[in-house]
C-alpha cells in the first residue's frame, strides 16, 4: 500500500506539470497586460517597461515559465501583481474558508444522500422515490446561482431564520485562528455563540451546493443499491435466512457504495468549481472570491496558484477515492 | 432525550438562536465592488475612495452632497500670483489615527509618494510638479502650468501618516504593500478590522480634528454583497441601513416596500461611446456623426434606465462646471445620419464595426442599442464583450483597438478638464489614457490646454463652448447618458448624500440614525 501511494504520489507530478503549462500558455493568451496590471493604469512607458522587466515579463513564454517553476520549486508561488501580497500566504488566508464550505457541503451531501439513496431503493416506486427523483432532477439541473438565490429569498428573505450571506454576524469576533476554519475554531476556543453564529452563516452556502452532490449521491446510491439487490450472493444470503436489515447494510449496501464513492470524488472537482459562483454570492471570502478577483485583474500569478492548489486537492482527493475502494472492496489489491 | 429530540433542539437552535445581541448597533453598508486596496493613492477607483474619505482626510474638501469647497485638514490656503504655487496651512488640531500630529512633512511625503508611483489619483495631479516644506505646518505644492482644476483635485489627496509608513515601504514600493490592508489615516474614522473580499469595520476616532456630535454614527461595517437581489432582502430584513443599487427594477421595486427610502442622485458620471478615428470607416467625422445620431438616448433612459439616468449638455454632465443648457443635447435623427452616411459614400451593407463593452457590468443593453441604431443605418456591429482591464489594454494600442468603445468618466470635481481633457486630448491616446477614439488634433489640445490654464470661470467656459463645437464637429465620442446614482435605504438613515466629486462613495461622518 506504501508503495502504491508513494507512485501516485510520483505520478501527480507530471499531472501538476501538465496543469501549470495548460494554465500558464492560457493566461497568457488572455487579452490584457499585466505589466499594466501591476504598474497601475497610468503609468509611463518607462514605468512599464521597468515593471515588466522586474517581472521578467520581457523574457519569452519559456522563459517566463522556466522562472515561475523555478520559483515553485521554492515552494514560492510568486507574489500577486496587484495587491503584492506573497500569493502563497493569500492562499494560505482564504483556503480555510473554502475548505470549510467544501467540509460541511460534502458532510451534508453525504449525510444525507447515502442514506436517501438506500431508503427511496428500499421504497422503489413508492411515493417517497418518486419525489426524490423529483427532487434529484431538480437539484442536477437546477443551476447553483439560481438555487442560491431561491434559498436567499425564501430562508432569509421571507423567513428571516438565516442570515443572507458573511461567515459571522457583524457583531461577532472571530475566534482565534487555529484552522482559519470559524467552526473549527470557534470549537477549540470553547466559543460556543461564535459557533452558533459561525454554523447559521454555513448552513446557506453547504446547502445550495449540497443540493446538487446530494441528488448526485441520492441517485448513485439508489441504483448501486438496487443492482447489487439482484445479485447473487444477496439472494443466496437471504436463502440462508440472514436478516433483511442484515442483507441491506452488510451485503448490499458496501458493494453499492463503489460507485457512490466515485461520484462523491467528482463531487469536490464541481464543488471546487461551485465555490467561485456561491462564495461571490454569498460573500464567504474564500477561494472563489480570491479567484474571481483574481482573474478579473489579469493577476496571473494568483490564477496560476490557485489552479495549482484546486488541482493538487483534486488529485488528493482522488488518491484518497482509490484508497476507499480498497477498504471497501477485498478483491482490490493495490501494491 | 431521544435522537430526533435532540436534533430537532439543535436546528431550532440554529435558526432561533440568531444573532448576537447588540449586532445592530451600528451602520451597515452594503457594496458592490470589493476595494482592490485600502491604498488611499488609489482613490480614483470609487471603491477604495468609498473607504478613504472615511479613513482619511483631504486638505480640501466638498462639502457633502455639494461641489462647494471648504477647509478639511488645511487651516488656510493661498496661491501665488501666477498661479504656479499653492501654498497650505495644516491646522493644529490635526491627527493621524495613531495620535500623532499631521505635519507639512506628511503633506509633502503624500505627494511625493504619488508623483513617484504614479498611479490612481496622479491622473488628476499631471500639473504637480512637487511640494516644499515651508515650515511645521506650512507646506508648498508647485504647478508646472496653472491648472484650473487643482483645487478641486485636491479632494483626492488624502494625507498619509509618513513615519507610519516609511517602516513599512518595501523595496521602493512607498508602502504600498502594506497599505493593502492597513491605513495610515487621520480622517473620521479608523480601521477595526478588514476582512478581504467580505468586510470592512471601522469606528469612531475620538481625535477627529472636525469633532464629534451627539448623532455620529459610532462604529460602521461596508460589507461587500454582489448579489442585487441579497443586497435588497437584507435591507428589507432591516440587515442592512443602505445599500447600493445598480438595477432600475430593484429600485423601482424597493420604493413600494414599507420603512425604505429610495435615493435617485444626480451624479457627474458620464457614459460615452467611443468612435475610432483612425479606423477604416470611423476616421470619417460624418461617419462617427451618424451613428451619434443612431443611437436611441430615450429609449436607454426611458426604457433601460426607467428615466434613472439624464442626457448630458452638449457633451457634458448637467452639474459639471461650463454645461449650459443651451449647449445641444445628444438626439436621435436617422433620417439626417442617412444623409451623412450618403455624403460620405457609404452605402447600406458596406461597413461591420466592432464595438467593445463590459457586459459583466450591465453594457451589454448599450451595445445592442447601439447595434439597433447603426442597424437601421445599415451598418452591422458586432459585439466585443470584454473586462474592464482587459478592454483597457486593447485600446492601449492603435492596432488592438476597436472600432467603438464605452468609457465611463467618474470624475472627480465638476471642472470640464476632467471628462474633455481626459477623452479628446492626444496625449490621452495609447498607454492606458481614456481617449479611445485616437483622436489626435492640435487644435483641440491647444484648446483644452488653455482652458485648463485658464483661471478665470466665465473665459475658461468660452473656451470650452469652442471646445464643444469642435467636439460634435468632429464627434470622436459621443456622451451618451449622465448617471443618477441609485441606492436605497432605511427610513431613519440621515445625512446619506452623494457627494458629486465623490462618486458611488458614503460619507459617514455626514450621516445619522434616527
Amino acid at each position: 500500500m506504501g508503495r502504491y501511494i508513494a507512485r501516485r504520489l510520483l505520478q501527480m507530478v507530471p499531472v501538476l506539470l501538465g496543469v501549470s503549462v495548460l494554465t500558464f500558455s492560457l493566461t497568457n493568451l488572455l487579452p490584457g497586460d499585466p505589466a499594466r496590471a501591476a504598474a497601475g493604469r497610468h503609468a509611463t512607458p518607462q514605468q512599464l517597461e521597468e515593471v515588466r522587466e522586474r517581472l521578467g515579463l520581457d523574457q519569452p513564454l519559456p522563459a517566463q515559465y522556466a522562472m515561475y517553476m523555478g520559483r515553485l520549486a521554492r515552494g514560492d508561488l510568486g507574489t500577486s501583481l496587484t495587491s503584492r501580497q506573497a500569493v502563497a500566504e493569500e492562499l494560505r488566508l482564504f483556503f480555510p474558508a473554502t475548505l470549510e464550505l467544501l467540509l460541511a457541503t460534502m458532510l451534508i451531501a453525504v449525510g444525507v444522500g447515502i442514506p436517501l439513496g438506500v431508503l427511496t431503493a428500499a421504497r422503489r416506486g413508492r411515493w417517497a422515490d418518486r419525489a426524490f427523483l423529483g427532487f434529484s432532477y431538480f437539484g442536477v439541473g437546477m443551476p447553483v446561482f439560481f438555487t442560491a438565490l431561491l434559498l436567499q429569498i425564501f430562508f432569509a428573505g421571507w423567513l428571516g431564520w438565516l442570515p443572507i450571506a458573511g461567515r459571522l454576524g457583524l457583531a461577532t469576533v472571530p475566534p482565534p485562528a487555529f484552522t482559519g476554519m470559524y467552526t473549527v475554531d470557534a470549537m477549540l476556543a470553547g466559543q460556543w455563540t461564535t459557533l452558533l453564529d459561525a454554523l447559521r452563516h454555513l448552513l446557506l452556502p453547504a446547502l445550495t451546493l449540497a443540493i446538487a452532490g446530494c441528488s448526485e449521491v441520492g441517485r448513485i446510491t439508489r441504483r448501486s443499491m438496487l443492482q447489487a439487490l439482484d445479485e447473487e450472493y444477496v439472494r443466496t444470503a437471504r436463502a440462508k435466512g440472514v436478516p433483511e436489515r442484515t442483507v441491506w447494510l452488510r451485503h448490499a449496501l458496501p458493494n453499492a457504495m463503489l460507485p457512490t464513492t466515485t461520484v462523491i470524488g467528482l463531487q469536490v472537482a464541481f464543488l471546487l468549481g461551485g465555490t467561485v459562483l456561491i462564495e461571490n454570492i454569498f460573500s464567504w471570502g474564500g477561494l472563489g472570491t480570491y479567484a474571481w478577483t483574481g482573474i478579473f485583474r489579469l493577476d496571473i500569478p494568483v490564477i496560476m496558484g490557485i489552479t495549482l492548489l484546486a488541482t493538487t486537492v483534486y488529485l488528493f482527493v482522488n488518491l484518497g477515492v482509490d484508497l476507499v475502494y480498497a477498504r471497501l472492496d477485498p478483491r482490490i489489491r493495490y501494491g | 432525550m431521544n435522537a430526533p429530540n435532540l436534533l430537532s433542539c439543535a436546528a431550532i437552535a440554529l435558526v432561533l438562536g440568531c444573532a448576537p445581541a447588540g449586532e445592530r448597533s451600528h451602520l451597515v453598508l452594503l457594496t458592490e465592488g470589493i476595494p482592490p486596496t485600502l491604498d488611499p493613492v488609489a482613490a480614483d477607483d470609487s471603491r477604495v475612495d468609498n473607504l478613504s474619505i472615511n479613513l482619511y482626510s483631504a486638505l480640501l474638501q466638498y462639502r457633502p452632497g455639494t461641489t462647494d469647497l471648504q477647509m478639511d485638514l488645511a487651516a488656510s490656503w493661498e496661491v501665488s500670483e501666477d498661479a504656479r504655487r499653492y501654498i497650505f496651512e495644516v491646522r493644529e488640531d490635526a491627527l493621524f489615527h495613531d495620535g500623532t500630529p499631521v505635519l507639512a512633512e506628511d503633506i509633502k511625503y503624500t505627494v511625493d509618494r504619488m508623483l513617484a508611483l504614479k498611479i490612481g489619483v496622479w491622473a488628476f495631479f499631471t500639473s504637480v510638479s512637487g511640494a516644499e516644506v515651508l515650515g511645521e505646518r506650512r507646506v508648498a505644492i508647485d504647478l508646472f502650468e496653472p491648472f484650473a482644476g487643482f483645487l478641486g483635485a485636491m479632494t483626492r489627496l488624502y494625507i498619509v501618516n509618513a513615519d507610519q509608513i516609511r517602516p513599512n515601504e518595501f523595496e521602493g514600493d512607498f508602502g504600498q504593500r502594506w497599505l493593502q490592508n492597513h491605513e495610515a489615516g487621520n480622517g473620521p474614522y479608523r480601521l477595526v478590522s478588514y476582512q478581504p473580499g467580505q468586510q470592512i469595520t471601522v469606528e469612531r476616532f475620538a481625535g477627529y480634528h472636525m469633532g464629534w456630535g451627539p448623532r455620529h454614527v459610532d462604529r460602521a461595517v461596508f460589507r461587500v454583497l454582489r448579489e442585487e437581489v441579497a443586497r435588497r432582502i437584507a435591507l428589507v430584513n432591516g440587515d442592512a441601513d443602505w445599500i447600493f443599487v445598480s438595477s432600475a427594477d430593484t429600485l423601482a421595486a424597493l420604493a413600494e416596500e414599507p420603512g425604505i427610502r429610495v435615493n435617485r442622485d444626480a451624479s457627474l458620471n458620464q457614459l460615452y461611446i467611443a468612435f475610432n478615428t483612425q479606423s477604416e470607416y470611423l476616421g470619417d467625422a460624418r461617419v462617427r456623426r451618424a451613428l451619434a445620431l443612431a443611437y436611441d438616448y430615450e429609449g436607454h433612459i426611458e426604457h433601460l434606465m426607467r428615466g434613472n439616468a439624464a442626457r448630458a449638455h452638449g457633451v457634458l454632465p448637467a452639474g459639471a462646471e461650463c454645461a449650459s443648457p443651451d449647449s445641444p443635447r445628444p438626439h436621435t435623427d436617422l433620417d439626417q445620419a442617412r444623409r451623412l452616411l450618403a455624403s460620405a459614400g457609404i452605402r447600406p451593407g458596406d461597413v461591420e464595426l466592432t464595438m467593445a463593452f463590459e457586459g459583466t457590468t450591465g453594457e451589454t443593453p448599450i451595445f445592442e442599442i447601439m447595434r439597433a441604431g447603426a442597424a437601421r443605418l445599415g451598418i452591422r456591429v458586432s459585439a466585443v464583450d470584454i473586462e474592464w482591464d482587459a478592454k483597457l489594454a486593447s485600446f492601449s494600442r492603435l492596432e488592438t483597438s476597436d472600432d467603438m468603445g464605452t468609457v465611463w468618466i467618474f470624475a472627480p470635481g465638476p471642472e470640464a478638464h476632467h471628462y474633455l481633457h481626459a477623452l479628446a486630448h492626444s496625449s490621452q491616446a495609447g498607454g492606458g489614457g481614456n481617449n479611445f477614439a485616437w483622436y489626435r488634433s492640435e487644435a483641440m489640445d491647444e484648446m483644452l490646454e488653455a482652458a485648463a490654464a485658464e483661471l478665470d470661470v466665465q473665459r475658461r467656459c468660452e473656451l470650452y463652448r469652442e471646445i464643444e463645437s469642435l467636439w460634435l464637429e468632429e464627434m470622436p465620442f459621443a456622451a451618451v447618458v449622465t448617471m443618477v446614482a441609485m441606492s436605497a435605504q432605511r427610513e431613519d438613515l440621515r445625512g446619506s448624500a452623494v457627494s458629486l466629486g465623490h462618486p458611488l462613495t458614503q460619507n459617514l461622518y455626514a450621516m445619522w440614525k434616527e
